[in-house]
């Protein structure tokens, strides 16, 4: 958005070689400060492995010693920045797991949660917003724009929980919680597993769409308008040209930028985009994970997920950069 | 483009006019409304008038404690709202200045602090909050709105950064200089009046923002601390009781929706405002 | 936006119907025989992961669940729950035992029993296990609790022979209660501090009821039935751990069918009647291990080296008549329901003890202010809160958050004592940060919750002299030496220990160390297409090889296609 891309196409290597340097920069940044605020936050990693069962002080140095929880802090950072380096990204206080495979167990069910909420929410919110530029002021745009900001309004785990005690507890039409049901066998045929993962599915993403449909209907809407004024549509639909094809056609290649621009900002929340709908409807995302890791002072698991949602989101403004460039014909001029 | 009159005009239309109104009323709500209704944090009678449905003594039932669910709405309105203005504020003062010393000073200075602001802003908010809330014994209320200031600053001081380096070259600017204003002057007379617009907007926004994440961290249980009311913890005390006193969650639920929406409403005339007078 | 959702939520039933019309197809050809023979699948809804579900590592609850189904003990606990004696035991991997002398026990192993990787349970794999687990520098949280054992050895493939360093009432529990073997032929070769991270931990073999087939950390826990087990082949083939750690969604997921039974439905009381208005759902109140209570710091918090006493609490009249200031009963019962019990002591419902304790103290306010007052508390200021030497009656009581009944509680007691002049802060603060506060001393007030395992000797790790200010032992630092004599003589008296246990608990009423709260029965909530579907206190799914389902009212899941 705070547009590098006008870079001239002879420069794009270099551009692209700085962006990339930006980035891991940006990444080891953000790795550090969540250390350091993981340092000086107080509490006991080795707190939740007890849970009402003390640990006795023999196992506890045990699992100090194992975690090296043991090292000042310092150490401890550099030993994981090393690890790092090698590929390793340690092994999880609360269960034991390597944090990679925790990750990597994790990243589909985000993925496909964030995947659906954003095709939901642009494929949705892009014509929604284009009909409401179309007609400004009508009742259809009014009636849209409040609809949409309501819900913009309500606190996504609220919607949540109230949607789960409506449709799943008390008429049972989708399950309330998880992604899959774990008695479904592996072997069955995939169609039926899709269908299954599928029915999981439509609560949480029902939930976060209704949610933040409204930035993309605003977004799209505010652009679409200028768009539609602009000499060259204004020429378009001047020569007598399908309505169809002035408004899709001209007008809505001109406004796709900023549009765009939010997709990009959008892709990490693919990853973290939704701790508190995770939770209330227990989709074994990131977000979860993370959220328990932070409260149980996990630190391996903090710095892997930190790690790859900061990755995400640096990524993510390189893509809206670019996307930018490629949608905006006066940028690619 | 003077900031005051597109955004006079702006707070006349319909929806601003709504919004407006809705926070008047949730204002006086809160300022009258504890004087009138029954202590919030009293627990009259936890074994027969827990979970009470609505009705004349308690107008939107009562509790799991049994406490007035209207009385606690009302005064943690006073809280929910406390903590969201004086955060934003918070926020917006520092985001500006960050803002307004990269955008104008440049250089080193606008390298390093733009790289600390990605780093920060790489890791979500959610999590930095977690992470500062849990340094807190008791979480006090000031630390509370620090907290949700401290970590709410960054986009806008990308928004003011940007604005800033478009003004600089501006005539006007470019004059002021060259008339000998010293650095100082130029970035708090010239620069900053004319940034504010965008500046406003966001904060406008943000206060919504603001109230839905204090509800979300007191769902988590980090928040405004018991026996204070807020809304986020009365939804993070209603969950366990959401189907047995259906009221204890629609209520502040509702009202949350309502208030971020009064707000939303202003924010989105105001923004239509510095978009029509750009 | 409402409108949107119909034809999305219909299209997915749809799909759903698709779903149910494939998957009979993929099932053998249904019919009076399978109607008759149901493989049958119980899915049991817990709140966290199973980290280590093998003995000598296991720690938490769900741990201990898993480990139960995959590794028997040497012998089960009667109904009782007595853990003296050498009679309350039902055998299970040993078929019989007997007493040689005051301090030899010879346990005979079952020919049958079978490692799930075929191979016979010998003793070697009872000696490797119990060297292991009371080895102090190896055996994790049992190992001070073993430390009588003095030897363990085989005679032949299956004997094994324990002596004892003395004669003490909790011989034969200590053999057969805490750790149950493990597989010598397998974990032999791993040195004990590497165990916790090998291989043998995340696919563990056993010889259970039930075996080990797969875990999706986060997920689930899958096992599967042992045909042919020797204690019979379990009725219901497949059981599925799924871990959900918000207790919302866990009980939705009961609510919605999806799931079979749940561990420990959360309070409030509210959430046991929309089980009981289920239909197809029943409560199961089962006794455990479980004990709430406020504990009093005898140390004080702002003296770092927690040498001097504590300015307030350290006076036993404040003490009594903070426990006498509360209505215990009414909030307990405001939170458990019909469940609630207030212990007077350090006794859940586990400990055959109990019943040994006097009788919980009435609340009294009145006799609170005189003790109070005689502990030279007075509202000088007219605050509304009593102070002495300038010094107000302020507490600070530490609350974990992830924890809905102590916060209710807690919240109950800061109104019941505001009256009386006794401000109190609660803190509710996040596990990790509730723990550190609580080994380290830093509170005045702590709401702690155990949950106990059946013998009463774990009263030496929280209320002994010696374990004094150890973390995660007696951390509130109360010290009778009086109480721990009494202890110990219940502990190594030849004859019937419940006189000294009773002036033990008697001795401790009187110190007032803590505010005994709850120790309640927990609901659990089970289908009511199982039959037999019976739950043990001192392992609650324990029996769940004894249930089957109920062919008529058999779901899909219990007809798996393979």
């Amino acid at each position: 958005m705070l547009s590098r891309g006008t870079a001239p196409a002879a420069d794009v290597t270099r551009w692209a070689a700085g962006r990339l340097a930006q980035g891991v920069l940006t990444v080891a940044l953000a790795a550090v400060l969540a250390f350091v605020l993981m340092r000086l936050a107080p509490g006991d990693p080795l707190a939740a492995l007890g849970e009402d069962r003390p640990l006795t002080a023999e196992a506890r140095a045990q699992l100090e010693a194992r975690f090296g929880l043991d090292r000042p802090a310092a150490a401890q950072f550099a030993a994981w920045a090393t690890a790092l380096l090698r590929g390793d990204l340690g092994t999880s206080i609360a269960t034991g797991q390597p944090v990679a495979g925790l990750l990597l167990a994790r990243l589909p069910a985000s993925l496909l949660l964030g995947g659906t909420v954003l095709l939901l929410t642009f494929g949705l919110g892009i014509p929604l917003g284009v009909l409401q530029a179309r007609h400004p002021g009508s009742l259809v745009d009014r009636l849209l724009g409040g609809l949409s900001l309501t819900a913009w309004s309500v606190p996504a785990f609220w919607l949540g929980l109230v949607l789960a005690a409506l449709v799943a507890v008390r008429w049972r039409l989708l399950p309330a919680a998880g992604m899959a049901d774990p008695l479904l066998d592996p072997a069955a045929p995939w169609a039926v597993r899709a269908a299954d993962v599928g029915r999981h599915l439509v609560l949480p993403a029902v939930t976060l769409t209704v949610v933040s449909i409204a930035a993309v209907m605003r977004y799209q809407r505010a652009a679409m308008r200028s768009a539609l004024a602009l000499p060259s549509v204004l020429a378009a639909r001047a020569r007598g040209l399908p309505e169809r094809r002035v408004v899709w056609g001209h007008a809505w290649r001109n406004a796709l930028g900023p549009v765009i621009a939010l997709l990009g900002l959008w892709l990490p929340l693919l990853v973290t985009g939704a701790v508190f709908v995770e939770y209330v409807f227990d989709w074994p995302g990131l977000g979860q994970l993370a959220a328990a890791a932070v409260a149980a002072r996990d630190y391996p698991v903090v710095m892997g997920v930190t790690l790859v949602v900061a990755a995400t989101t640096v990524a993510g403004n390189v893509v809206a950069d670019l996307l930018h460039v490629a949608a905006d014909p006066r940028l690619r001029g | 483009m003077t900031a005051g009159s597109p955004f006079g005009r702006a707070l006349c239309t319909p929806g601003a006019r709504a919004g407006l109104a809705l926070l008047a009323l949730l204002v006086l709500a809160a300022l009258a409304g504890p004087a009138l209704l029954p202590d919030p944090t009293a627990q009259p009678d936890v074994l027969g008038g827990a979970g009470l449905p609505p009705g004349t003594t308690h107008p939107l039932g009562t509790d799991q404690l049994s406490r007035d669910v209207l009385a606690r709405l009302v005064s943690g309105a006073r809280i929910s709202l406390t903590v969201a203005l004086l955060s934003v504020a918070l926020a917006v003062t520092i985001g500006t200045l960050v803002g307004l010393l990269a955008g104008y000073a440049g250089g080193w200075v606008d390298a390093v602090l733009m790289r600390l602001v990605d780093a920060a802003l790489a890791i979500p908010r959610l999590f930095l909050l977690l992470l500062l809330l849990a340094a807190w014994d008791r979480i006090p209320l000031w630390a509370l709105v620090v907290t949700i200031g401290a970590t709410g600053w960054l986009a806008t001081s990308r928004v003011v950064r940007a604005e800033v380096r478009r003004l600089a070259t501006e005539p006007f600017v470019l004059g002021a200089e060259a008339l000998g204003a010293g650095p100082m002057r130029v970035a708090f007379r010239h620069l900053l009046p004319n940034a504010l617009g965008p500046v406003l907007v966001s904060a406008t926004l943000g206060v919504g923002n603001v109230i839905l994440l204090e509800a979300g961290l007191s769902f988590l249980g980090l928040g405004v601390q018991p026996p204070k009311p807020s809304w986020g913890g009365m939804i993070f005390d209603a969950r366990e009781t959401m189907h047995a006193a259906p009221w204890t969650m629609l209520a502040p639920g509702i009202a949350i929706a309502v208030t971020v929406l009064a707000v939303n409403l202003v924010g989105e005339a105001l923004r239509r405002a510095t978009e029509q007078g750009s | 936006m409402s409108r949107a959702r119909v034809p999305l939520a219909s299209s997915f039933l749809a799909l759903a119907r698709v779903a149910a019309i494939l998957l009979p197809g993929v099932l053998p050809a249904g019919g009076l025989a399978a109607q008759q023979d149901v493989p049958g699948a119980v899915v049991i809804v817990i709140g966290r992961d199973p980290v280590t579900p093998v003995p000598t590592l296991t720690r938490s609850s769900a741990d201990l669940d898993v480990a139960n189904q995959l590794f028997l003990r040497l012998a089960r606990l009667a109904p009782g729950l007595r853990t003296w004696g050498d009679s309350g035991f039902v055998p299970e991997l040993a078929r019989r035992w007997s007493r040689r002398d005051s301090v030899t026990l010879a346990f005979d192993l079952d020919a049958r029993a079978r490692w799930h990787d075929g191979r016979p349970v010998v003793a070697n794999d009872v000696v490797l296990t119990l060297d292991r687990a009371r080895n102090p520098a190896t055996g994790g949280r049992h190992a001070a609790q073993l430390s009588e054992i003095a030897s363990v050895k085989a005679e032949g493939s299956r004997r094994v022979v324990v002596t004892f360093r003395r004669s003490y009432a909790e011989q034969l529990y200590d053999v057969v209660f805490p750790v149950p073997p493990l597989p010598a032929h397998l974990v032999g070769a791993i040195p004990a501090e590497s165990l916790e991270a090998s291989p043998f931990v995340r696919q563990p073999v056993g010889n259970g009821p039930y075996r080990w087939v797969r875990s999706v950390p986060g997920q689930l826990v899958e096992l599967e039935a042992v045909r042919g087990h020797f204690l019979g082949t379990p009725g219901v083939r497949r059981v599925v751990f799924r871990i959900v750690p918000d207790a919302d969604a866990r009980l939705n997921l009961l609510l919605s069918g999806d799931g079979d039974a749940q561990e420990a439905v959360s309070p409030p009381v509210a959430n046991l009647e929309r089980i009981r208005a289920a239909g197809h759902l029943r409560e199961v109140p089962v006794a455990s291990g479980l004990l709430g209570y406020v504990l009093f710091n005898f140390a004080d918090p702002a003296d770092s080296a927690r040498a001097r006493p504590h300015p307030i609490l350290g006076d036993p009249r404040v003490r009594r008549a903070l426990v006498r200031a509360l209505d215990r009963t009414r909030m307990v019962r405001s939170v458990f329901g019909p469940y609630a019990a207030v212990p007077e002591g350090p006794t859940s419902q586990l400990w055959w003890i109990r019943s040994l304790a006097p009788a919980p103290l009435a609340p009294d306010t009145a006799a609170a202010r005189q003790l109070l007052a005689d502990a030279g508390w007075r509202d000088t200021d007219g605050d509304g809160v009593l102070d002495r030497d300038g010094r107000p009656l302020r507490l600070r009581l530490n609350v974990p958050a992830p924890s809905p009944p102590r916060r209710l509680i807690a919240l109950q007691m800061q109104e019941q004592l505001r009256p009386l002049g006794v401000q109190l802060e609660v803190n509710v603060v996040e596990g990790g940060v509730f723990m550190q506060r609580r080994n380290a001393g830093d509170f005045d007030l702590d709401f702690g919750g155990a949950v106990q395992e059946p013998s009463p000797s774990g009263i030496v790790n929280s209320w002994s002299c010696a374990n004094a200010g150890k973390p995660d032992g007696n951390v509130g630092r109360y010290c009778d030496p009086g109480v721990d004599s009494l202890v110990s003589l219940a502990r190594f008296t030849g004859g019937d220990p419940a006189p000294y246990w009773r002036e033990a608990l008697a001795r401790i009423q009187r110190d007032a160390p803590a505010i005994f709260l709850y120790a309640p029965a927990t609901a659990f909530a089970v289908s009511t297409r199982y039959r037999n579907a019976t739950l043990r206190p001192d392992s609650p799914w324990g029996d769940l090889y004894r249930w089957s389902v109920d062919p008529a009212r058999a779901l899909p899941r219990d007809r798996p296609g393979r």
